[in-house]
């Protein structure tokens, strides 16, 4: 089954992307499409304009260098204030995600008479 | 046409989208490799990939967008470093070298207040012009061009009263107005005074869209002959003697033999339309009467005024020249000895071709010439300075470079230095201006109302411009030195003593040849002041006063000339005395132009014919003689003087 995001999850997904290694706009793709096992649909293009703010914001950087198919490519790399954002995204998520399913794993309240 | 900023912009717009392009045309290939892989034909593989990117135009624009703001976002950034990089340069070398930094601050205050103060008089007399006036760019001063009997061709601003009435009837001219600047006798008595007026027509306030500061100006009337005598003050005459108080208005003033009654103030500023001082002014019509003997109103030989026009909307300056010139030609047809030829000009209030201020321009650029040399020879200095520095430091410059800083970064950081280094030197400047411009503008050009202080904006403009260019350009010349070495050499040598470079020498030999033109130049001047002083007019000088006949309340008297003569004589000391009309020897307006030729000091008629000034029997064949150096200098014309 095929999900879209939810609003302001593709920037952490762009950063998580990037986060062990530098990479391209088509590795942060394939890096996605692989992590969810393809069940979270990213546009590409939505996923280029993301990486691009994030340069402009800066929290990545980019230079221009020779990609494993030996053909020029724009590698991405996070810088510290990106790593920064990462990490404090990371926990504001998890805290959702646990309040979220604390939630939904509640037992439905019966209604009183 | 497209400005450099346009060019520019589509530069970078280029750039953007080449990036963008590249970097999509990797995905775009990756992802067909990835699908065409996986067993999907090409032409499947493209259909997918397509519907993965999404809309590709409204994606492609937006990242071009993004790519030209992070562009621009560099570019300042990559600004901000080179200033940082040279702030903190300037501040280290502060530290680490005060003579150098001291000596290039203290040369640059020098060249740069002297420019600041140059510059201060330029704008004041060209480029600002006179203050307070409404839409001055529509405004024109008449110049009129004739031919004399001698063959000598003229343009003067001097107009006769008919002259200006007949601009009046002009069509393609909105108004015209008359004006006079004439020395007048303030009170009377030990406390008398010269004061500066200007006579100006009753439309004269109108026509320059001035308002009063105070009560009013004149009316039509107040300009006729027998109409009241009024005066307008001017606002730091007022300032001056009557304190600012609105009681002025109304009180008499005692100006030459008549009192004027106070009716406005002028604005602050407002000199009329040239920038000469100005204290009082009174109706020309009526004043006109008493400073000029004669049929001034309806003789054309009476020449003494200026006029003043405003071009009527959609009039060009040559339309407008073209049908007064018409006019005036009419109006002389039947004059004797006028110039058939004759043409009127017309030119804007600031490019002044009148005789009164031709030489206060003259003077103007000369300094602006000298002014704009020692600023040559100010930068010339700091970029020696700076490259004997640069030699010292050749090691770093090469340890920089050797590690990947780009030649232009550290061009850019030099100038940088440089210019901030070039500020600093114009800020005090700025101190020296504000104190040495009063003494040059009294000394040079005392007839000038000069504004409080002599620091605006523009000159301010003007001084930052020549502080940042100059000192960028001085500073950055040991870089480009620096983008022709050889790393290895200047790594190897490092900051040993270095022997003087080529440029070294060309910049010791240019500013030795401009420092040997402005000394010839200080010395061709203060020749030709001696020669002026030393000029055989053949009039002998020595022991010899000009007593000057200030009228003020003394009624008109046919034998007042003969009286005060006597009174003269008789002041122990004085041998003999003698009535001339007009001071010697060149005062008068009518009088005619001289000039020196090589250093036999000979004389020579330079324009117009010969004057003629009345004398009385009385003067001694000492004090005037022919030169026996001199050229056609002409004999005197000995008359009596009236009822004599």
């Amino acid at each position: 089954m095929l999900f879209g995001l939810l609003p302001g999850t593709l920037d952490v997904l762009v950063l998580k992307a990037i986060d062990s290694s530098p990479n391209h706009g088509y590795g942060v793709a394939r890096w996605i499409r692989e992590a969810t096992d393809e069940e979270l649909v990213v546009e590409d293009g939505a996923l280029y304009t993301a990486l691009h703010r994030l340069e402009h914001r800066g929290l990545l950087l980019a230079d221009w260098r020779a990609s494993e198919t030996n053909r020029r490519a724009k590698y991405y790399r996070l810088t510290a204030r990106g790593r920064r954002v990462l990490d404090e995204q990371t926990r504001a998520w998890r805290r959702s995600a646990a309040a979220l399913s604390k939630v939904l794993d509640r037992a439905p309240r019966r209604a009183s008479s | 046409m497209k400005r450099p900023a346009d060019d520019r912009s589509d530069v970078g717009r280029a750039r953007a989208e080449h990036e963008i392009d590249e970097e999509l045309a990797f995905h775009h290939e990756r992802t067909l490799a990835e699908l065409t892989g996986r067993g999907l034909s090409v032409a499947d593989a493209e259909a997918e990939a397509k519907q993965r990117f999404g809309p590709i135009g409204t994606h492609r624009e937006r990242l071009v967008g993004l790519e030209l703001a992070r562009q621009s976002r560099n570019r300042r950034r990559s600004a901000m470093g080179v200033l940082t990089t040279s702030l903190r340069s300037v501040v280290r070398g502060g530290q680490r070298s005060p003579g150098f930094t001291f000596g290039i601050v203290a040369i640059l205050t020098l060249g740069l207040g002297v420019n600041a103060i140059t510059f201060g008089l330029v704008d004041r007399l060209v480029l600002s012009g006179p203050a307070g006036i409404d839409r001055p760019g529509e405004l024109r001063r008449v110049v009129a061009h004739h031919t004399t009997r001698a063959g000598v061709e003229v343009a003067t601003t001097e107009l006769g009263y008919l002259d200006y009435r007949d601009l009046l009837e002009s069509r393609q001219l909105a108004g015209a107005a008359g004006e006079s600047l004439t020395a007048l006798l303030f009170g009377s008595g030990e406390t008398a005074e010269r004061i500066q007026g200007r006579l100006v027509t009753a439309n004269y306030f109108s026509l320059l869209g001035v308002r009063p500061a105070v009560g009013r100006f004149f009316t039509p009337d107040e300009s006729e002959r027998e109409g009241a005598r009024v005066a307008v003050l001017s606002h730091a005459f007022w300032q001056r003697r009557f304190g600012g108080s609105p009681s002025a208005i109304g009180q008499i003033l005692p100006i030459e033999s008549h009192r004027y009654q106070v009716v406005g103030v002028a604005p602050q500023y407002f000199t009329g339309s040239a920038v000469a001082r100005v204290d009082v002014f009174l109706p020309l019509e009526a004043a006109s009467d008493e400073q000029i003997e004669g049929p001034w109103r309806t003789a054309r030989s009476f020449r003494w005024m200026g006029a003043i026009v405003r071009l009527a909307p959609g009039a060009t300056d040559a339309a407008a020249a073209s049908e007064i010139t018409v006019r005036h030609r009419q109006a002389y047809a039947n004059v004797p000895d006028a110039d058939p030829e004759a043409r009127l000009e017309l030119v804007p209030l600031n490019a002044v071709r009148g005789a009164t201020v031709a030489g206060e321009l003259g003077v103007a650029a000369l300094v602006g010439g000298v002014a704009l040399l020692v600023m040559v020879i100010t930068f010339a200095n700091v970029a020696n300075l700076f490259l004997a520095r640069s030699l010292r430091q050749r090691d770093r410059v090469a340890v920089r470079l050797a590690l990947g800083c780009g030649r232009t970064r550290l061009l850019a950081e030099q100038a940088a230095e440089g210019a901030l280094l070039a500020l600093g030197g114009a800020l005090v400047a700025v101190l020296v201006a504000i104190l040495g411009a009063r003494p040059v503008q009294v000394l040079l050009f005392p007839d000038v109302h000069w504004l409080e202080t002599a620091i605006n904006p523009r000159v301010l403009l003007f001084l930052a411009a020549c502080a940042a260019t100059g000192g960028a350009l001085a500073a950055s010349l040991p870089m480009w030195q620096a983008g022709r070495a050889n790393l290895a050499v200047w790594l190897r040598v490092g900051g040993q003593r270095a022997s003087r470079t080529r440029t070294q020498g060309a910049l010791l030999m240019a500013q030795g040849a401009l420092s040997v033109v402005l000394l010839v130049g200080a010395g061709l001047f203060v020749r030709s002041l001696s020669n002026a002083q030393s000029l055989d007019l053949g009039v002998d000088t020595g022991r010899l006063l000009v007593v000057s006949v200030l009228r003020g309340e003394v009624p008109p008297r046919a034998d007042l000339r003969m009286a005060l003569r006597a009174v003269v004589g008789k002041i122990p000391g004085v041998s003999q005395t003698t009535e001339v009309a007009g001071t010697l020897p060149f005062v008068s307006s009518w009088a005619v132009g001289l000039k020196s030729r090589g250093s036999r000091r000979d004389l020579a008629w330079m324009t117009g014919d010969p004057t003629w000034r009345r004398w009385s029997p009385g003067i001694s064949r000492r004090w005037v003689r022919r030169s026996s150096r001199a050229g056609p200098l002409p004999r005197p014309t000995v008359r009596a003087p009236p009822g004599s």
